[in-house]
């Protein structure tokens, strides 16, 4: 199978600070389009004929999503763009932006036609200055050339917060307070905001909409799976002959994505896993790659398609060694908020320090099982539930590299 | 009223529609243990002790947050909400200063190992909410024994820099002192600091509460469940003092004391009167008893004679006396120093009292209850050793061996001479602090000449109602703040 | 309110958020001031302990001032395997700071950055903010000497 460049169809070929460059190769069409396309029968024809789901982790159908927001009676209303790509691993959204601002940009002033949203905000994190820098240049443009209509585009920066990218968590942020989760319900899409309908999607989702409207709704569902159609930007990284972000259709296996795209383990090395999804998603063996990438395909198998990070793992890798790289992971992006997140990732880094310099005990391994079994029960946010997950996929499928370094028992 | 059908914990009721799981729990006589809920705040779900099993969801809900819908099955107490309500409280306590009355020096969670009656009195356990705490309590309940972690300490200093002291390693985050600081009193002291782990609530830039915007009201102190902030001077002065030969001992004593202090010796609401109080301190020792409403009646005449001189002079005269409410006026509203009234605190009023009948210097001076801005003013002023809240009395009490259900009720000693002041009455009689609703307003007599008054029942309100001043609105004569 | 500041609060808040303002801020004084942030709370109409709330949760923004050379290492996954402890040891080496320190002469400082996201091209770090990757230890020596961040 080959590449198929939807979301990345500009990427390399034109200048992303021209925004003539965007439109001579087709930019903007889609939104002149979508401009005389009857509101609600857009959203429909997202919902039900491209099926288009949510590119950021959770998969939620796009065209529900933005419904919500259509179908409320309120004035105002805005569209967010997560781009506070934190995910480790996952470098797809900054692949995007930096290579095709425009696109987002375009897909957002679509979806602000449809929803009837008079804002659009992107928020991309702190460390991403040459995406703000470009976006921001971008939407003047867009400005200027009078595409945007009575709709204000703004680019707004994160400062180092991973839970941020949290669907509740950015609104919180762009509200001026701590970006920590709100409570649930209301959703976003009904009081988000300044209280009002936000939607709130991933950078991919909006960079696949303008080509959903151009070529048209029925030809995008038809690509990949059934459920969950279209292209999936995959980010390759770690121990790859190739690492790059490739955008190829959903029902692809990961066997291909690792071994076609990423050319295998580097150095003629035997493959030990492979981490999908980024640091809040369980490992997979060699023998479990054949399963399709689509979000309900992977999960049917146990794992999680996530953000799309693929992380590859040699033979010669420790999985003590990469859980406690996670661990500390979480404990520093713990929000605090609740107690099992902001007390037990601390918990779970210290006994995988104590794991890695060799004086836990079976007890330790114990321990950390139950704190995981309550944060996914008792966490406030997806954060502290899945802080654990990580841990407990790589206990399972490679105890030997935790008990061989374990304290000797008692005798 | 629209109502719903659910079924907490095998009992169907019949609640109204929009209440959260905990109201109706709490509204049919089932318990739900909270740590981080407080009544009258929006609540923010941090502590996860109110977890519940709801069924059809993935993960347990938070019964402080979550809305009832029609059909909603609720379970309260099944062995996994238990097992995690535990693992929520061994976390908290390993990431907390341990040193109370508990199990863990011991070994023991009965509380019949613990109870009082055993006690040593080594002082070994010397948390100043030692028998209050709200999470050794639930430590207790669910039998946290042995801490499964290693027992770590912030590394944040403990606050004594001001009457008000603050342990962040006591703290378990659940932000009462926040947004009672923020929310209710408007003043804008504390924050939270950092994120994660090492998130420090306390006020804005790190401060030191000496060096902060805090005003001394201390109502962070009666909110706070744990030891994490309380008052200067708890370490058990009163009862060295009292049975010290070289020193006398005067204290005032507020009744507001009784329905928490009945709460923290598990007697029922009405059970102890005020006559018991005064003789459990009479058994300590304590020399000079004095009812605070009788140094109401003396401080209330000291007002009235300000008030009378400066009111009805066109603008709205701005009176405090609570020491807390003063320090936030002086600091927030200088602009308007000139509509200022103050007088002496009934707390300053008690201490020129008990010094004058003392008739010597050395005489160390408390006071129970009453506006609990007393303890910045004694640490101010140095006039007062101690400001007690209820839970201080119980501590007291229980390690002098007084039980005050079983005192003989006894008289405070009597000032003579002592005549009710009917000036402003109206307005003294309702001038009490308050957490929620909104400012009184009401007229008030002194002598011939009736008054508009309006009362700011927290810092809250009178920021609110000082700001709109000079709006062109109609201005009362009074505005009468309390902190 | 000093002027200057006033000028880079508005402008940030023009193009931007509450964060951009933030950052700008800091990016003039260095740190986050005190002052820097009470003016910022007046200019948005919040009290200073809001504002200090807020931004002292978020990881690119510091309270104190900074040392001269600020190094940041990924932390990433990604980064880990592709050899971040050996460039952190090349670092360590060079400048005479441990990781989470400064060095002796408080010059350098020396800490993680959470996954920056350049995960193709790890190992990757900021130094004074400007993003190098991949960074090789050998590369190290050189890179601090020429002084270019």
């Amino acid at each position: 199978m080959e590449e198929v460049r939807l979301v990345l169809r500009n990427a390399g070929k034109i200048d992303p600070n021209s925004i003539e460059e965007y439109i001579a190769a087709g930019g903007y069409e889609a939104l002149k389009k979508s401009r005389t396309m009857d509101r609600g029968e857009l959203i429909k024809t997202l919902e039900e004929t491209s099926r288009l789901r949510g590119r950021g982790g959770a998969a939620f159908p796009t065209g529900k999503k933005w419904s919500t927001a259509y179908n409320s009676k309120e004035e105002e209303k805005y569209l967010v763009c997560n781009a506070d790509e934190g995910e480790p691993g996952t470098y797809k959204d900054r692949t995007i932006m930096e290579n095709d601002p425009h696109t987002v940009i375009e897909g957002m002033l679509i979806g602000a036609y449809a929803t009837g949203a008079k804002n659009c905000i992107i928020y991309v994190r702190g460390e991403y200055e040459q995406s703000i820098r470009l976006l921001r240049r971008a939407a003047k443009q867009a400005k200027e050339k009078g595409l945007c209509g009575d709709v204000d585009v703004r680019v707004v920066s994160g400062a180092g917060a991973y839970v941020c990218g949290e669907g509740t968590a950015i609104v919180n942020s762009l509200d001026g307070v701590r970006g920590e989760p709100r409570l649930k319900p209301p959703s976003m899409a009904v009081h988000g905001l300044h209280q009002k309908p936000t939607i709130v999607n991933n950078v991919e989702t909006f960079a696949a909409v303008p080509v959903i409207v151009e070529k048209g709704a029925e030809w995008y569902g038809k690509i990949g799976s059934e459920k969950y159609p279209g292209t999936k930007l995959m980010c390759i990284s770690g121990d790859a002959v190739n690492k790059a972000c490739i955008e190829v259709p959903t029902d692809i296996t990961l066997r291909e994505v690792v071994e076609k795209f990423g050319g295998g383990v580097a150095g003629g090395k035997k493959l030990k896993a492979v981490q999908l999804g980024g640091s809040s998603c369980g490992f997979m063996k060699p023998e479990q790659l054949d399963t399709a990438i689509d979000f309900d395909s992977m999960r049917a198998a146990g794992a999680s398609l996530g953000s799309g990070a693929v992380f590859v793992i040699s033979e010669d890798r420790d999985m003590a060694d990469i859980v406690r790289q996670i661990a500390h992971f979480f404990a520093h992006e713990s929000c605090g908020k609740c107690t099992p997140c902001r007390e037990g990732t601390m918990r779970l880094a210290e006994i995988a320090d104590k794991i890695c310099c060799g004086g836990a005990m079976r007890t330790d391994l114990e321990l950390a099982a139950r704190l995981d079994g309550y944060m996914k029960k008792s966490c406030f946010c997806p954060l502290g539930q899945s802080a654990a997950t990580a841990f407990m996929s790589a206990l399972k499928l490679f105890p030997e590299d935790f008990e061989m370094k374990l304290q000797k028992e008692a005798q | 009223m629209d109502t719903v059908k659910i079924t907490i914990d095998d009992r169907e009721l019949t609640v109204p529609a929009g209440t959260t799981i905990l109201r109706a729990a709490r509204d049919n006589g089932l318990r739900i243990p909270t740590l981080c809920f407080l009544e009258k705040i929006n609540p923010r779900a941090n502590c996860r002790m109110c977890v519940v099993e709801v069924e059809g969801a993935r993960t347990f809900q938070h019964a402080c947050a979550t809305r009832v819908k029609d059909g909603m099955v609720v379970h309260t107490n099944t062995q996994a909400v238990r097992d995690s309500r535990k693992m929520t409280l061994e976390l908290l306590l390993s990431h907390h200063a341990v040193d109370c009355h508990h199990c863990l020096r011991i070994g023991s969670s009965k509380c019949a190992d613990l109870d009082p009656r055993f006690c040593e009195m080594c002082f070994f356990c010397d948390c100043v909410k030692d028998g209050v705490c709200e999470l050794q309590a639930l430590a207790r309940e669910y039998e946290v024994d042995v801490l499964p972690y290693p027992q770590k300490f912030t590394g944040f200093p403990i606050d004594e820099s001001s009457a008000i002291v603050r342990d962040p390693n006591k703290c378990i985050k659940c932000k009462h002192c926040l947004d009672i600081c923020n929310d209710v009193q408007a003043v804008h002291n504390l924050c939270a600091s950092g994120r994660g782990a090492e998130v420090l609530i306390g006020p804005a830039f790190r401060k030191s509460m000496a060096q902060s915007e805090c005003v001394g009201c201390g109502r962070c102190v009666e909110v706070c469940p744990t030891g994490a902030i309380t008052f200067k001077g708890y370490r058990d002065e009163l009862s060295y003092y009292a049975q010290d030969y070289g020193t006398r001992t005067a204290i005032q004593i507020s009744g507001d004391v009784l329905p928490r202090l009945e709460k923290d010796f598990k007697l029922a609401p009405g059970s102890l009167n005020y006559g018991q109080l005064v003789s459990g301190f009479r058994k300590i020792g304590v020399d000079y008893i004095y009812d605070r409403a009788d140094m109401e009646v003396i401080a209330r005449t000291g007002a009235a004679d300000r008030l009378d001189a400066r009111i009805g002079s066109g603008t709205p005269v701005i009176f405090a006396w609570d020491f807390g409410a003063v320090t936030f006026l002086k600091k927030r509203f200088a602009q308007y120093s000139d509509r200022f009234v103050f007088s002496d605190s009934v707390t300053s009023v008690f201490c020129a009292a008990a010094d004058a009948e003392a008739k010597e210097t050395g005489i160390k001076k408390f006071e129970v209850g009453g506006s609990c801005s007393g303890a910045a003013e004694g640490n101010a002023t140095g006039e007062l050793e101690c400001h007690f809240d209820a839970d201080m009395v119980y501590r007291t009490f229980i390690r002098a061996g007084v039980a005050p259900a079983r005192q003989r009720p006894m008289e405070a000693d009597k000032i003579p001479g002592l005549t009710k002041e009917t000036r402003y009455a109206e307005l003294f009689e309702s001038a009490v602090w308050s957490m929620d609703g909104s400012c009184t307003a009401l007229e008030t007599k002194s002598g011939e000449k009736t008054y508009r008054a309006v009362i700011a029942h927290n810092l809250g309100q009178a920021d609110k109602l000082i700001r709109s001043l000079d709006s062109g609105a109609e201005e009362p004569d009074i505005i009468f703040v309390c902190a | 309110m000093n002027k200057k500041d006033c000028a880079i609060i508005k402008k940030a808040l023009r193009d931007g958020g509450l964060l951009d303002a933030l950052l700008a801020l800091q990016s003039e004084h260095g740190f986050l001031t005190e002052e820097a942030i009470r003016e910022l709370a007046e200019y948005i109409g919040e009290s200073p302990s809001q504002l200090y709330d807020t931004a002292s949760f978020y990881g690119m923004l510091r309270f104190e001032k900074p040392c001269p050379v600020e190094i940041k290492v990924c932390h990433g996954t990604a980064c880990h395997s592709a050899g971040a402890e050996k460039l952190i040891k090349a670092i360590e080496d060079a400048t005479g700071a441990v990781m989470g320190g400064v060095s002796g002469d408080g010059r350098y400082s020396l800490s993680y950055v959470e996954c920056l996201g350049q995960c193709q091209n790890a190992p990757s770090m900021l130094i004074n903010g400007k993003l190098f990757c991949p960074a090789a230890p050998d590369d190290i020596p050189e890179l601090l000497k020429g002084g270019d961040f």
